[in-house]
C-alpha cells in the first residue's frame, strides 16, 4: 500500500479539491477516515442536485450542519417548495453568500416569491435564477452593492416597478441576462444600469403593447433574440462603448431604430429581415470591422446592401445559411438591389469573405457572390462552402473561378 | 531571445533557465522580480521544490505563457479560433496530467501552492477531484491509500447520519 498523500494536505488545499465536487460526493468523504470526518462542513462551495423525493429536506439539513463562515457559492437544482427557498436563502444570507444559483421546480404551487432578504445582501456577487417559477416582487428600493452578474431566466415579475427597483439597487451590475416567457405581467421593461457591460435578452412573450427601454452607456456586448411584435418600442439609448452585438429573429419593430443604436459596434451578427426591421437611413457604422449575416431571412440581401453601404471600414464579411434551403423563410424572393455605387469598404478594407452553405442554385445568392468578387479590390481570401458537396455543385463553384475578380491577389477556397 | 531569461535553482541544486514572462506565472517569483530586482547572474533558490518537479512546473508555465496576451488578441480573433485554441490547451493539460503518477501529482500541487501559481493549483485539484468523483468511499480509500481508522460502529454511525449521500 502506498503512502496516503492526500490526507497530508493542509485543509486549505483539501477544501479546494472538495469545492470542485458535488456536495453529495463531498459529504460521502466524511466516512473515509477521522481526518475527513468534518471537512465537508467547511467546504465553501455547495452544489446540490436533485436525486430523490427527500431532496429538499436533505439540502436543508446539510445547510444547517454546514459551518463555513463564508459561502462562496450555493447551487441548488431540483424540486422543492416555496418554504425551502426561504430557508436556503436565509442561511445563504447569514453566511455572506457570494454566488447563489437556483434552478427549481415547484410541483405544488406555480408561483413562489423570491425571498426579499437577498435583495439586501451586500456580499452577493452573482445571482442566477433559472427556469424557476419564481416571482420577483420588489416593492421598494433594495441594495445589492456587490452584484455583478444577474441572470433572470423564465422568472416572472409582479409589475414594472419591481424591475426598476431591483435594477436600481445594483449599482455595479455588469452582466444581465433576461429570458422572458409566460405568464407576463410586465408592460415596460426598463433597464437603466450605468455600469452594465453585457446584456442578453431573449423574449418569448410575443409582445403585445409595451416594450423595452435600454439605457446602458457602458454596454460592450449586446444580444437580443426572438423579440417579436413590440409594436410600441424597443429603445436602445446611446451605447458608445458597444463592441459586439448579436441580433437574432427580431421582428415587427418597424418604428424603432435597433440597428441605428448599434453604430459603434466593431462586430455585428445579424439574423434579420429588412422587411421586418427598419434600416436607419444615413446611419454609418464607422467602427464595424466584422459583419456576420444569416441568409435564411426574407430579402436578407437587401439588408446586406444597406450594411455594405453603411460600413466603410468593413474587413470581414461572413454569410451563413444556418438551416439549409428548405428552411428559408421565403419562397418567392424579391429581387436583389445591388448597391448603386461600389461600397467604400470594397475599395479600401474588405479582405475576407466567407459563405457557409452557399446555395449556388439561387439566383440572388449567385448575384451577391459574383458582385462581391467583381468589386472587392483588396479581397485576400474568399471561401465558399456548400453542404452536401456534390460533384455537380463543385463544378458550379468552379465557375466562380471564371468571374473576373477585382482583386488580383484573392485566394478562392471551396470547401 | 527577445525576452529576459532568469535562472531558477531547485532544492537539490539543479538550475533551470526560464523566460521571465513564463516565470511570472508564479506570484512569488513575480514578487521577487519586482521587489528584489533579481540579479541576472544569480539563480533564484526555491527550497521547497525538487528538480524533477520544477521541470514540470516550467513546462506548464512555458505552455501557458501566451495566455496573458489573450486580452489583446480577442479583438480580432473569431469565436471558432478562440474555441480551437482553448481545446488545444485543454488537450495539452489532459495529456500533461495523464503523464504523471499520483505521487508526482501531489508534489506538483505542493510546488504550485508554494510558488503560488493559481491556474496550476486549479488544474491539479481538478484532476484529483476527478479521481474522487463517482467513486464509492471504498474505492477512494484504495486509490489514495487512505487508512480507515474508524471502528465499524463509528463508520455505521456516520453513514446513518447522512444516509442520502451514500445512496
Amino acid at each position: 500500500m502506498g503512502k496516503d498523500r492526500i490526507s497530508e494536505l493542509h485543509d486549505a488545499l483539501l477544501l479546494e479539491i472538495l469545492s470542485l465536487l458535488p456536495t453529495k460526493t463531498v459529504i460521502a468523504t466524511s466516512v473515509l477516515s477521522k481526518r475527513w470526518r468534518s471537512l465537508w462542513k467547511m467546504v465553501p462551495k455547495l452544489e446540490f442536485e436533485f436525486d430523490n423525493q427527500r431532496f429538499a429536506h436533505n439540502v436543508g439539513r446539510s445547510l444547517l450542519l454546514h459551518k463555513a463562515p463564508v459561502l462562496e457559492s450555493l447551487h441548488v437544482t431540483g424540486v422543492c417548495d416555496g418554504v425551502d427557498v426561504g430557508l436556503w436563502a436565509g442561511i445563504a444570507f447569514a453566511r455572506n453568500v457570494r454566488e447563489f444559483v437556483l434552478q427549481l421546480w415547484f410541483p405544488f404551487t406555480n408561483s413562489v416569491r423570491f425571498p426579499s432578504s437577498l435583495f439586501c445582501c451586500d456580499t452577493l456577487e452573482t445571482l442566477k435564477l433559472k427556469n424557476a417559477y419564481i416571482q420577483i416582487y420588489v416593492p421598494c428600493r433594495v441594495s445589492m452593492k456587490s452584484l455583478r452578474t444577474l441572470h433572470l431566466e423564465s422568472v416572472t415579475y409582479k409589475d414594472d416597478e419591481s424591475i426598476c427597483n431591483l435594477l436600481s439597487g445594483c449599482p455595479n451590475l455588469e452582466d444581465l441576462v433576461v429570458h422572458r416567457g409566460y405568464p407576463n405581467k410586465v408592460v415596460n421593461f426598463v433597464i437603466v444600469v450605468p455600469s452594465l457591460k453585457r446584456l442578453l435578452i431573449k423574449d418569448c412573450t410575443n409582445g403585445r403593447n409595451g416594450g423595452y427601454v435600454i439605457n446602458a452607456p457602458c454596454l460592450k456586448y449586446l444580444q437580443i433574440e426572438s423579440l417579436k411584435g413590440y409594436d410600441e418600442f424597443c429603445l436602445i439609448e446611446n451605447a458608445p462603448e458597444l463592441v459586439e452585438a448579436n441580433i437574432r429573429n427580431v421582428s415587427k419593430i418597424v418604428k424603432e431604430n435597433i440597428l441605428g443604436s448599434l453604430k459603434s459596434a466593431k462586430r455585428l451578427s445579424l439574423a434579420l429581415s429588412p422587411l421586418e426591421i427598419k434600416c436607419p437611413s444615413g446611419a454609418i457604422f464607422y467602427q464595424l470591422v466584422c459583419l456576420e449575416m444569416y441568409t435564411h431571412k426574407a430579402e436578407w440581401w437587401n439588408l446586406l446592401t444597406f450594411m455594405l453601404d453603411s460600413s466603410p471600414k468593413l474587413q470581414v464579411l461572413k454569410l451563413i445559411d444556418q438551416k439549409g434551403e428548405f428552411d428559408k423563410e421565403f419562397k418567392d424572393a424579391g429581387k436583389w438591389n445591388q448597391p448603386k455605387y461600389v461600397p467604400e469598404c470594397f475599395l479600401s478594407h474588405l479582405e475576407i469573405f466567407a459563405w457557409t452553405r452557399y446555395d449556388w442554385r439561387r439566383e440572388e445568392e449567385n448575384e451577391v457572390a459574383t458582385y462581391i468578387l467583381r468589386n472587392a479590390r483588396l479581397l485576400k481570401k474568399a471561401t465558399f462552402s456548400t453542404i452536401p458537396t456534390e460533384s455537380k455543385e463543385k463544378h458550379m463553384l468552379k465557375e466562380m473561378n471564371g468571374v473576373v475578380k477585382a482583386s488580383n491577389s484573392c485566394h478562392l477556397v471551396f470547401e | 531571445m527577445s525576452s529576459n531569461m532568469i535562472m531558477l535553482k531547485s532544492s537539490d541544486g539543479a538550475s533551470f533557465e526560464i523566460e521571465e514572462a513564463a516565470a511570472r506565472k508564479s506570484k512569488i517569483i513575480a514578487n521577487m522580480i519586482e521587489v528584489e530586482c533579481v540579479d541576472e547572474d544569480k539563480a533564484i533558490p526555491l527550497q521547497n521544490v525538487t528538480g524533477n518537479i520544477l521541470a514540470l512546473v516550467i513546462e506548464y508555465c512555458n505552455k501557458h505563457i501566451v495566455d496573458d496576451d489573450d486580452d489583446v488578441a480577442t479583438e480580432e480573433a473569431s469565436e471558432e479560433e478562440e474555441e480551437a485554441k482553448k481545446k488545444k490547451v485543454d488537450d495539452w493539460e489532459a495529456e500533461f496530467m495523464n503523464s504523471m503518477s499520483l505521487e508526482t501529482m501531489f508534489e506538483l500541487l505542493l510546488a504550485a501552492n508554494y510558488l503560488n501559481i493559481k491556474s496550476l493549483i486549479d488544474l491539479v485539484c481538478q484532476t484529483i477531484a476527478n479521481n474522487i468523483k463517482d467513486k464509492t468511499p471504498e474505492e477512494v480509500r484504495k486509490i489514495f491509500s487512505i487508512e480507515n481508522d474508524f471502528t465499524p460502529e463509528e463508520e455505521e454511525e456516520i453513514r446513518k447520519e447522512n444516509a442520502w449521500a451514500f445512496g
